[in-house]
């Protein structure tokens, strides 16, 4: 708020861009109810609504989640995009990079319904990623298949040392006695 | 002092006789080179903003790849002639033997790339003729010498040699690679001296301690 | 019977076993779950344990490898030897978790992070070195030439590490997820578990190494036995 008392003695066309770019900012922050209440969130759910500027560049687009809230967020150039398209294909970029392209990934993502998660900081997002099957929460198969891997190549390794060892120790064996029958005759 | 040198000098220049007679070794490192080169410009649509950042990587992956194989020839040829054991029974210290195939080997990285690099600029359409391309083109040179003249030597009495020495080279050179890549990068750009200076360190870094420790090491790898 | 099999195994095996059941208790079942990440916050108490046995191996192989060259005894080489391998099999299973927690958490499978390219570029080199061992004809020529690998590969780490932090800085790795940069939220619980494991990971990796040696020194009395053999046939002959 500061700002705004300020910028009105700099020069009449950058106090009006200030003063609207404050009121804008207030506006969403008074908007997403979530996402003020603590600086960083993290919220999943559908997207309702993508908005663009004359270029096509996203300029802010708001989710709905499970309980039917909408909050909306905004953008920074450093707002990192990780979503998939129908047939699975990842897209990673960011904001300050290809803004268009976002706007249509997410408009993408709102035809379909599909889930995405959004991490924010002062009601800007900071990444916008495909909502993970079954949640972070939940996401056992990870862990599982980390276990499992982990388990086989131990055990896989340990078989082939055993296998080793033993075929040697029969070839020392052999060759003793072989040793010792030439030492005797 | 001066005697090492010329001994030195000398290991070089019976190399490099040898390749102006039948230019084995230069003919294959710049034909490999540049026909990474050209498949590169059919593999990507090239056009002048992605040929600035993919162009440098392609440029020096072509030359290590290029590198490799110039290295593997130049023992082949060591190994038909069983001139390596006939170096070895030469009443002259291992380390000034080494330093003398690392200086053939240079010699022939290096004139491979005074016919790779134009050809590059020009498929490539990038402003490559500067001196910051030049100092980080020596220093790569120097360093892919280095390692390469040991492991190739190493490799020489290998099963498969062809697919040891890659195996043993790139990784230890991939540092050395990102030094080139990105200065390269940096000087398509536009840019100078003070935004490479990092990357040049670091290949200095690189040069010197392979040279040093690869000199030292060199006694160990021949046969009692 | 049950003591003959007792005396067969190792008490370093039933020592790292039951290191092992502890760990997998604090990890499944006394750690409470990391709330930003999920489940999958778990896979670090394996991911991390297994990484230090990566680099374990590293620092033994390049250590023992200096040590050969040094004082060209047999023992070092076949440390050497051992330590590669069961470190390459460590490294394996470190890259392999590391890029499965990573899928969740930071949404890419692999990212140009520093210290990923290092764990990377070091795996390819110790590997190089157990493959140039199966290429090379047995013999102490052969083990001094991987000892000088196993050397540079040691000379080579701080080189690439300085390389691989000032690439990733001219490319910020994109890290985007949903807990990408958000803080623990389990404190000191965390690093008890991660020691428990650490501490069940080395034994298991002093185990396997111990066990690789073994194999080693069989193959060279094996050697020393055909040697004698044929000249025990020869001068059974005369």
């Amino acid at each position: 708020m500061k700002k705004a008392i300020v910028c009105p003695g700099i020069g009449t066309g950058t106090a009006r861009l200030a003063i609207a770019l404050i009121l804008a900012l207030s506006a969403t922050t008074a908007l997403s109810q979530s996402s003020s209440a603590q600086d960083k969130s993290i919220l999943s759910g559908i997207v309702v609504g993508v908005e663009t500027d004359n270029n096509d560049r996203l300029t802010r687009f708001a989710v709905s989640d499970s309980t039917g809230t909408v909050t909306t967020f905004e953008l920074s150039t450093n707002t990192e995009f990780g979503l998939e398209n129908q047939s699975g294909d990842r897209w990673v970029s960011s904001q300050g990079e290809e803004p268009a392209e976002s706007a249509r990934r997410l408009r993408d993502h709102r035809e379909r319904f599909a889930p995405i998660t959004v991490s924010s900081q002062n009601g800007i997002a900071t990444s916008v990623v495909e909502r993970e099957e079954g949640k972070l929460e939940t996401n056992l198969g990870y862990l599982f298949a980390v276990f499992a891997i982990t388990w086989a190549l131990f055990f896989a390794y340990v078989l082939y040392m055993g296998r080793k060892q033993r075929v040697l120790q029969h070839e020392i064996a052999k060759l003793k006695s072989s040793i010792a029958n030439a030492d005797r005759t | 002092m001066m005697g090492s040198f010329a001994v030195i000098w000398e290991i070089g220049r019976k190399d490099l006789l040898l390749e102006i007679r039948n230019k084995d070794v230069v003919v294959a490192i710049a034909g490999f080179a540049l026909l990474v080169l050209v498949i590169f410009t059919f593999a990507i649509d090239l056009n002048q903003s992605n040929a600035k950042l993919v162009g440098p990587g392609v440029l020096w992956a072509g030359i290590a790849f290029a590198g490799v194989t110039g290295l593997n020839r130049a023992f082949a040829l060591e190994v038909e002639g069983n001139t390596l054991e006939a170096l070895m029974l030469a009443p002259m210290s291992r380390d000034l033997i080494y330093l003398g195939k690392a200086l053939g080997n240079f010699l022939f990285i290096a004139v491979a790339q005074i016919i790779v690099i134009p050809v590059f600029a020009v498929l490539f359409n990038l402003v490559v003729f500067r001196w910051e391309m030049l100092v980080i083109s020596l220093l790569t040179t120097i360093g892919f010498s280095a390692v390469g003249t040991l492991f190739a030597a190493m490799s020489v009495r290998v099963r498969a040699r062809e697919v040891m020495l890659p195996l043993l080279f790139l990784p230890v050179v991939i540092p050395l690679l990102m030094a080139a890549v990105e200065s390269t990068s940096h000087i398509v750009n536009g840019r100078s001296w003070s935004d490479i200076s990092q990357w040049l360190q670091l290949a200095v870094a690189f040069d010197v301690t392979f040279v040093v420790v690869f000199a030292f090491i060199f006694q160990h790898i021949l046969e009692d | 019977m049950i003591n003959k099999v007792l005396n067969r195994l190792d008490p370093l095996l039933i020592l790292s076993a039951a290191l092992m059941g502890v760990a997998l208790y604090l990890i499944f079942i006394w750690v409470p779950t990391e709330t930003n990440q999920g489940a999958v916050q778990r896979i670090l108490y394996f991911h991390v344990p297994v990484a230090w046995g990566s680099m374990m191996g590293i620092l033994v192989v390049s250590g023992s490898s200096f040590m050969y060259l040094w004082k060209k005894n047999e023992k070092w080489d076949r440390l050497a030897v051992a330590s590669a391998e069961v470190g390459v099999v460590f490294g394996g299973i470190m890259l392999l978790s590391g890029m499965i927690w990573a899928r969740p958490v930071w949404a890419v499978w692999w990212t140009g992070e520093a210290k990923l390219t290092t764990a990377l570029i070091l795996f390819f080199i110790y590997v190089a070195y157990l493959m140039f061992r199966a290429y090379f004809p047995p013999g102490a020529h052969r083990q001094r030439l991987a000892a000088i690998i196993g050397v540079t590969g040691a000379i080579d780490t701080p080189i690439i590490y300085f390389a691989t932090n000032l690439w990733s800085q001219a490319h910020p790795p994109l890290v985007t997820g949903p807990a990408a940069d958000a803080d623990s939220t389990l404190g000191s619980d965390l690093g008890i578990v991660l020691l428990a494991s650490t501490i069940a990971f080395t034994f298991l990796f002093i185990f396997l190494v111990q066990n690789r040696y073994k194999i080693r020194k069989s193959e060279d009395d094996l050697v020393e036995l055909k040697r004698a053999s044929s000249t025990s046939v020869m001068t059974g002959a005369n």
